[in-house]
């Protein structure tokens, strides 16, 4: 994540605490965007998952 | 029968509904089983045996009195340290929370006690039920051990859960699901392991770790004791806000075999390259005949997308909801955590709103192709772990343990899955295998595990632990 800013990461943190951010991070930014960004506008979020109740 | 811990949980609920058997005599079986061997499985963060002894001792006087409570009234059973519990400490296995004591019980826990069920403790567990592959020996209590071999995990991250019962430190065990938390240890130690539909079962005074996939359910030795527990916890909470819907009845026909039911079959997974242990294999394509022979229609399916997909959703999902449930800890508190959860909050960190909102658009995708793929089958039969328990020192094979299951797509979709034990490897660790229903469809499901499980020899086959 070249481009982007560390975080600040909480003080409490030993200096090689921080250093694994860039890694994990990096893995973790990669999950993220093979996530479909840009799907259908009509495609709403299922945060708490509300169909099965249609079962109920 | 000299060692009380060596009964099925339906015949110690009969003997102590009879009074052959006191409830006072078995949960002191099973606090002399834990001070002889949990110092090796380590399923038990926490015993509490004086508060167990005077439930018992309440029992006892109730059952001999006429009261029978019901099919776990006496019954010594453990919940995973994320369950609160009143007035006794509730740590997760984190130090963050050493001196977290609440003070109401998760509403799981209230059920069980209303039920008579006798809480022996609190179970070891994962740091706040977190993974991120890895294994770390850095948490305040060490971890637990799989029962069939200490030299290998137990699954997690409800870890003590899948000790306990084989190791016969507890009954019956509660555990908590986020992507596969109660079924993985659950096949790790060849157990029955149920994640019940999400809403079925209240998961309020549990802590949270994804609210968006947490749910709760039991570890147990036989497929009727899942539905023994499952019977007594399940059922609307108001305090849950996602709770829905009322319990079926999982016990009248649970006998009633699988003539009729249609089963998907799903043998080819696409897992990032990831495939099941031959051994996994070959006992799922044994456990399809077995359905077969009992009368069931075994249709072959794919899943609607790769398992990657899946988790790719799930793990953003989690990362983010678990980074605003722990933010404050991690600020205040990062150095005190193991570095499996402090890595899970920094991947948290890095997720954006725009992330988690795709994330959860792609959910809903996902969960509706799910549903459609269930809509032509009364059940499907898939693998769960993709490998056996790895030992401690096979950091590489841990990693793949946890990452390679097709768990996670039915906590996506929160359909009820059950792991069941599908035999044992050339080495005698247990194989497993995946059976998942219906929406709210848990008695159909827990029917059709019933009559494999009385199918299969699986279950007279024991762990030596001493």
């Amino acid at each position: 994540m070249p481009d982007e800013p560390i975080p600040a990461l909480p003080d409490c943190m030993s200096d090689e605490q921080k250093q694994r951010y860039a890694t994990i991070a990096a893995i973790a930014r990669a999950t993220a965007d093979r996530v479909p960004h840009a799907t259908n506008e009509f495609s709403e979020p299922a945060h708490v998952f509300d169909r099965h109740r249609e079962a109920t | 029968m000299t060692d009380l811990t060596q009964m099925t949980m339906r015949a110690a609920s009969e003997a102590v509904r009879t009074g052959q058997v006191s409830p006072v005599a078995l949960t002191e079986a099973y606090l002399a089983r834990i001070a002889d061997v949990d110092s090796t499985v380590r399923s038990y963060i926490l015993v509490l045996a004086d508060t167990a002894r005077a439930a018992a001792h309440a029992a006892a006087a109730e059952i001999a009195a006429g009261g029978w409570r019901g099919p776990l009234h006496g019954l010594p059973f453990a919940v995973k340290d994320n369950y609160f519990s009143r007035g006794v400490r509730t740590c997760a296995n984190s130090r963050v929370l050493m001196e977290h004591v609440p003070t109401f019980d998760a509403t799981i826990l209230a059920r069980l006690r209303e039920a008579g069920a006798i809480l022996l403790g609190k179970l070891n567990t994962w740091e706040y039920g977190t993974s991120m592959g890895p294994f770390y020996d850095d948490l305040p209590f060490p971890p637990a051990r799989n029962p069939w071999n200490v030299e290998r995990i137990t699954g997690g991250s409800s870890t003590g859960a899948g000790a306990s019962v084989p190791a016969r430190t507890a009954l019956f065990a509660l555990g908590s699901d986020t992507g596969g938390s109660v079924r993985l240890p659950a096949a790790a130690c060849g157990l029955q392991g149920l994640k019940p539909t999400y809403g079925l079962v209240s998961r309020y005074g549990i802590l949270p770790n994804c609210w968006a996939f947490d749910t709760a359910g039991p570890l147990c030795w036989n497929v009727w004791d899942c539905a023994a527990v499952l019977q007594a916890i399940a059922g609307h909470d108001a305090s849950d806000p996602t709770s829905a819907g009322e319990p079926d009845d999982y016990l009248s026909n649970i006998e009633g075999g699988v003539e009729g039911l249609t089963i998907g079959f799903v043998v080819d997974l696409d897992c990032n390259g990831a495939h099941p242990d031959p051994a996994i294999l070959t006992n799922l394509a044994a456990a399809a005949a077995v359905f077969a022979r009992a009368g069931a229609t075994i249709v072959p399916m794919d899943l609607p997308a790769p398992v990657l997909r899946y988790r790719d959703a799930a793990s953003v999902i989690n990362w983010s909801e678990s980074y605003s449930i722990h933010e404050h800890d991690f600020r205040a508190s990062a150095d005190k955590m193991g570095q499996a959860l402090r890595d899970k909050m920094m991947a948290g960190l890095s997720m954006k709103a725009s992330d988690y909102l795709a994330a959860l658009r792609e959910r809903r995708v996902l969960a509706d192709a799910n549903a459609a793929m269930m809509r032509g089958v009364d059940l499907l039969l898939a693998p769960g772990a993709f490998h056996v328990a790895p030992k401690f020192a096979d950091a590489g094979g841990i990693a793949a343990y946890t990452g390679d299951t097709a768990m996670t797509p039915f906590n996506i979709s929160s359909h009820p899955a059950i792991s069941l034990c599908s035999g044992f490897d050339a080495d005698g660790m247990p194989t497993n295998i995946q059976l998942v229903g219906q929406w709210f469809g848990e008695a159909t499901l827990l029917r059709a595990a019933y009559a494999y499980e009385q199918a299969t020899p699986w279950r007279e086959k024991f762990p030596q632990v001493s």
